[in-house]
């Protein structure tokens, strides 16, 4: 671990922030909860409160030691090493999957004609690039792009209040289907994006570890905020049928604003977060190899990765349709396995060691 | 790294960055597309769906501005058939000489005919492109075909459509037109309890040349789900908009309190409408209060309506003229089965579980469904004068 790399709380808590945001800046994932979405959007927030507390918890119990370093330690060096390399492989995963996403979003409404690979190259190659100069500039990045996102998403918010847009009876009926629509909506809401947080347990080790709790909880709130903000303005403009139906809201909601074009926004939010997003899935991924190979530069691994990331993210779905069939109802399960229960095993083997340790 | 390789990757990447940031991958030029500025369908033979564009020559647009006499007309429509509206659309291009740019439609018309068969089927071409202006107004020709409409000659203007959808907004001042949006439309379609009403254009004059003057933007189309089911007059368009709260101006005529055979003229300045539902003894009972504030604008004959027992009057005219138009439209709604003024949504937004229950067979619940309406009236400004000249 190169010891000379730090970052500030306020550059963690607005990577965390971006990160989390990602793509949901300009998808809806609660299309089972409809008009409850709201809810659905709080449930999960504090979920992801819980989850952050978790994998801080981890960082906090072992210090200076990375996720790769943690399972080593925890599952023994075989266990260890094959549960470390599903985890690299997860951090790509994400990454392919929010390329796609973002990749699917311009090649659906701005470029119609350019092919997807195309837009995915372009922006894992800026991705690249910034990877490869290290974790101090991503945080850098994100520290001048993230409060430009946030400004923009309430430029959006107040413009819509304005204009009369918002019918604050599209939230009724309350709780019509019961909770079950609603805990299910927030449960893929907590998979995605909040249980990836998983992934900062690779960042935490570059942090002083006294307000790291505090930073990282504010950053979810922060992008908790934001998403329920975007989900409700969506809800109140659109209405629960057509928020249902359309793939990617905000870009309708934009257009809807008469005699001003503002859907430019919805894109640069999109590219900021979501360029965070795979920035960080590709570092922790190379960092994982890194550690694994007990290399001391991420380097060399940058560009293979983001060869695989493009690849993967035009390969691993036919269309856009089994996209999001994929992200709505195998993601959740596939994902649980990462974000759940090898962190709460880990969490539980750090605790009783440490335990023992005191008595 | 030599600083000459640095030199040359340095401007290899330069290079590409122009190349890319540019961002058109299909880049084309104003003077190769053709701008459409209305749509109009219509169900042609074989169950085909007919598409008619009406096309912009920006070129004959800037000549005539620049005050020169244009050889060239500013517009020209279009149609083909199709099985489909986008395989019409495509169809155009084998007359049209360049790419169709849909973005700055104003105006879709749909034709009576494909309307009485619904209107579902070509909305989503509509909904998916990503070129649909979700602003465009949709209108529904009545007793014609779109076609016919679009091939109207304006006589103001250079483009007849841009004149079409100016109208639409000075007709939305008097209240008598119902003005829908695509997206409200599309949101209004799928809500259940609530039919959606489209407003009407049509043809008043049988002529050869027909010009913009001879048709009449006016009233609406009433539907029910997605196929259209009846006409309401201009009249009855207003009592439906009163109860949207979509009034923002309107002339109503009452008659003057002190001599019956004249009237006097209100113009509503504001109106707001809130629609309630209680159950009462198990059944819905809907409360439509109507807030309204009005200036008089003109009064026939003379007279002294400035005491506040005459206001009081114009004031309790002006409340029963509203709520018999309102009554009027509501119960006109209701004798056809349609839930023009969304009572089932409402209901379902207040008592889903009562809903649950009726919304199987809702259309028989409607013409049993009970309404009050309650309107309570202001007046506002009376102009430069008090009292109107009496003559002596």
């Amino acid at each position: 671990m190169p010891e000379y790399i730090r970052i500030s709380y306020i550059q963690l808590t607005l990577l965390l922030t971006g990160f989390l945001l990602g793509s949901s800046a300009i998808m809806n994932q609660s299309d089972t909860a409809r008009q409850d979405s709201w809810l659905a959007a709080i449930l999960a927030v504090i979920a992801g409160v819980a989850v952050i507390s978790m994998n801080v918890w981890i960082s906090l119990l072992n210090p200076g030691k990375s996720l790769i370093g943690i399972l080593k330690d925890k599952f023994g060096n075989v266990f260890g090493t094959v549960t470390a390399v599903l985890y690299i492989w997860y951090f790509i995963h994400i990454a392919a999957l929010v390329t796609r996403e973002l990749a699917e979003f311009m090649v659906t409404t701005t470029y119609a004609e350019t092919p997807i690979i195309f837009v995915a190259i372009c922006m894992v190659l800026v991705t690249a690039y910034l990877v490869r100069h290290g974790l101090e500039v991503i945080a850098r990045t994100s520290e001048i792009l993230i409060p430009l996102l946030i400004v923009s998403v309430i430029i959006i918010f107040l413009v819509m209040i304005n204009l009369h847009e918002y019918n604050i009876e599209n939230l009724l009926p309350f709780n019509e289907r019961g909770l079950k629509p609603i805990l299910h909506s927030s449960f893929i809401m907590t998979t995605f994006p909040y249980g990836e947080s998983i992934l900062f347990t690779m960042i935490f080790p570059y942090l002083y570890h006294r307000k790291l709790l505090k930073a990282s909880i504010l950053g979810v709130l922060i992008s908790g905020l934001l998403i329920l903000g975007i989900t409700l303005r969506d809800l109140m403009v659109l209405g629960p049928d057509l928020i249902s139906r359309v793939i990617f809201p905000p870009h309708i909601t934009t257009g809807l604003i008469p005699n001003l074009d503002i859907t430019p926004l919805v894109e640069v939010n999109l590219i900021i977060a979501g360029g965070i997003k795979i920035a960080i899935c590709i570092f922790a991924a190379a960092l994982g190899i890194a550690q694994l190979l007990g290399e001391h530069d991420h380097k060399p691994f940058v560009v293979p990765i983001s060869v695989l990331t493009v690849v993967l993210s035009i390969w691993i779905f036919d269309d856009i349709l089994a996209f999001f069939y994929w992200i709505n109802t195998v993601w959740p399960y596939y994902s649980i396995p990462f974000q759940f229960v090898i962190p709460v095993l880990l969490l539980l083997m750090s605790w009783l060691k440490t335990k023992q340790r005191t008595v | 790294m030599p600083s000459w390789i640095k030199l040359i990757t340095m401007a290899l990447l330069f290079n590409l960055v122009t190349c890319t940031a540019t961002g058109c991958w299909n880049n084309q030029d104003l003077s190769e597309t053709s701008i459409a500025a209305a749509m109009g369908l219509d169900k042609a033979e074989d169950n085909k769906i007919e598409l008619t564009v009406q096309l912009v020559n920006p070129s004959a647009l800037k000549s005539a501005q620049e005050g020169g006499e244009s050889s060239n007309k500013a517009s020209w429509t279009l149609s083909k058939t199709g099985e489909t509206v986008f395989e019409a659309n495509r169809n155009l291009l084998s007359t049209a000489n360049n790419k169709i740019l849909h973005n700055h439609i104003q105006i879709i018309i749909i034709g009576e005919t494909l309307a009485r068969d619904g209107i579902t089927r070509i909305l989503d071409f509509l909904e998916r492109g990503n070129q649909t202006n979700r602003k465009a107004d949709i209108l529904i020709a009545k007793g014609t075909t779109a076609k016919e409409i679009l091939s109207l000659q304006s006589e103001l203007g250079n483009i007849p459509s841009i004149n079409l959808a100016n109208t639409i907004d000075n007709e939305d001042s008097i209240g008598k037109i119902k003005k829908i949006m695509f997206t409200d439309l599309m949101k209004e379609l799928a809500t259940p309890g609530k039919d959606p009403a489209i407003g009407v254009v049509e043809i008043m004059n049988d002529k050869e040349q027909l010009f913009i003057k001879d048709m009449k933007i006016e009233g609406a189309a009433a539907f029910k789900k997605d196929k259209l089911a009846f006409w309401l007059s201009p009249v009855q368009t207003r009592g439906l908009l009163f109860v949207e709260s979509k009034i923002s101006s309107a002339v109503i005529n009452i008659p003057n309190p002190l001599e019956r055979s004249t009237k006097v003229a209100i113009e509503v300045i504001s109106s707001k409408a809130k629609t309630s539902v209680e159950l009462k003894d198990g059944s819905p009972v809907f409360n439509i209060e109507i807030n309204e504030q009005g200036d008089i604008v003109e009064q026939q004959d003379g007279g002294d309506l400035s005491s506040p027992e005459a206001v009081e009057k114009l004031k309790k005219e002006t409340e029963t003229a509203i709520a018999n138009e309102v009554r009027n439209s509501i119960q006109l709604a209701l004798d056809n089965r349609c839930d023009l003024m969304g009572f089932g949504d409402k209901l379902h937004k207040e008592y889903p579980q009562y809903w649950n229950k009726v919304k199987g067979n809702w259309d028989e619940e409607l013409s049993r469904v009970q309404f009050n309406i309650k309107v309570s009236s202001d007046i506002g400004r009376v102009g430069l004068v008090k009292t109107s000249v009496l003559p002596k």
